[in-house]
């Protein structure tokens, strides 16, 4: 009787405890091919996002090329191309008159021609390769470029460079020298700020450069949402350029609100070899 | 993890010197098929916080560890109460029929883990980005 009775619940149990080690054991793993799923998805979402930016990039890159190509078609066109067909007429004029005093003049003035063209394409060249930038570095090409904008009486323009000892490679320099530049035409385009300050440091493999101003600003979501949106050429091409320095670039505003900062954080690990 | 594969060692060993060999060895089958779950409940956890195991299907071991789970949480109770009730006809047929079950669908899964063709493991999209700056 005794045995019966313990028979009778040790098969409820054996029964009852394997079905649910079991449903313990199959819940588990559907929890986890779940989760795995979901981790799936999120990634693939994650990787659409990283491709859709890039193709954005990439639009803007082109655009900005081909807007600075039409530019320069433009000024060889518009500036050029009448220069040296006046020139060209001055000295056609030599083979028509034989008089010698006219012949001067027109070969004087040719020449004055043939001088402003060479001085436009010499500007032309300037503005592609700022030659300070290839001769002297960074500093000066920045310094340079922010006595020009002084010199314009509009905005104080100042730099301060506290630790470029050794100049950098000259890739590096072009595009940090183009983020300034872009930056600079930002502010003086949108802005209306009264001074523009950039200062540059060297802390832990990272090469510093802070831009500062006291007019309207953008902060960090602002350049976000505009490296998002079809808007903000400029700033695409400074999000490319950064992302090929693998730099990080932050816009903030000061917590007294009197100015706004950009810091570009360039990682050059080899910098302190560079200046032995 | 160690520590516990020693104690349920020298627990088996001690086992296999001292029980008797004409019964069902109830705890220590129910003591391996306890550390086997723990085993692979860590194992799948561990799997699941690595950022590297994306595709976690696609891995043999996973599948493998899946058939010790389902095994393991099937055979534990009919393990536990063989000892005594071995000898009764009706408890014999119903520990037959889950372990006999089990123990088919166990090689089932072994063998598509050993058929499955491992994909080279997926890094996390952000990790990229991340890595950039």
């Amino acid at each position: 009787m005794i045995l019966l009775q313990v028979q009778s619940t040790t098969q409820p149990i054996l029964l009852f405890g394997t079905m649910g080690m079991l449903a313990l054991a199959i819940g588990l793993i559907v929890f986890i091919i779940f989760h795995q799923r979901r981790v799936i998805r999120y990634q693939l979402q994650l990787q659409e996002m990283e491709e859709e930016q890039q193709k954005i990039l990439l639009n803007a890159s082109i655009r900005w090329q081909e807007e600075e190509r039409q530019r320069i078609a433009a000024d060889l066109h518009d500036d050029a191309g009448p220069l040296l067909a006046t020139a060209r007429l001055y000295l056609n004029e030599n083979l028509v008159h034989q008089d010698l005093n006219t012949q001067l003049q027109s070969i004087y003035n040719a020449k004055q021609i043939i001088d402003d063209t060479i001085q436009l394409i010499r500007n032309i060249s300037h503005s592609l390769m700022p030659p300070t930038l290839k001769n002297f570095g960074l500093e000066s090409a920045v310094n340079d470029l922010f006595q020009k904008i002084s010199g314009s009486g509009v905005v104080n323009a100042s730099s301060r460079f506290h630790d470029y000892r050794q100049r950098l490679r000259p890739e590096q320099e072009l595009l940090i020298f183009r983020v300034i530049q872009e930056l600079v035409n930002n502010i003086l385009k949108h802005s209306s700020s009264s001074f523009i300050h950039v200062t540059q440091n060297y802390n832990e493999d990272k090469f510093f450069i802070r831009l500062h101003h006291d007019g309207r600003g953008i902060t960090q979501a602002d350049f976000e949402r505009l490296n998002k949106s079809a808007l903000g050429l400029g700033l695409k091409n400074i999000q490319s350029r950064a992302k090929v320095l693998q730099a990080k670039i932050e816009f903030e505003r000061d917590p007294s609100e009197t100015y706004f900062k950009v810091t570009l954080e360039v990682p050059i690990e080899d910098y302190e070899m560079m200046s032995n | 993890m160690w520590l516990i594969t020693a104690v349920v060692g020298t627990f088996l060993l001690y086992f296999l010197i001292t029980s008797p060999h004409n019964a069902f060895d109830s705890i220590p089958s129910g003591v391996t098929s306890l550390t086997l779950l723990i085993y692979s409940i860590y194992y799948l956890f561990e799997r699941m916080k690595d950022p590297t195991s994306l595709y976690l299907f696609s891995s043999p071991v996973f599948w493998v560890v899946v058939a010790i789970v389902i095994y393991s949480a099937g055979t534990f109770f009919p393990f536990i109460y063989a000892r005594n009730n071995m000898e009764e006809a009706e408890f014999k047929n119903i520990y037959d029929l889950i372990h006999d079950t089990l123990y088919i669908v166990k090689n089932v899964i072994f063998s598509f883990a050993i058929m499955i063709k491992p994909k080279p493991e997926k890094k996390y999209a952000g990790s990229a980005i991340s890595k950039k700056h």
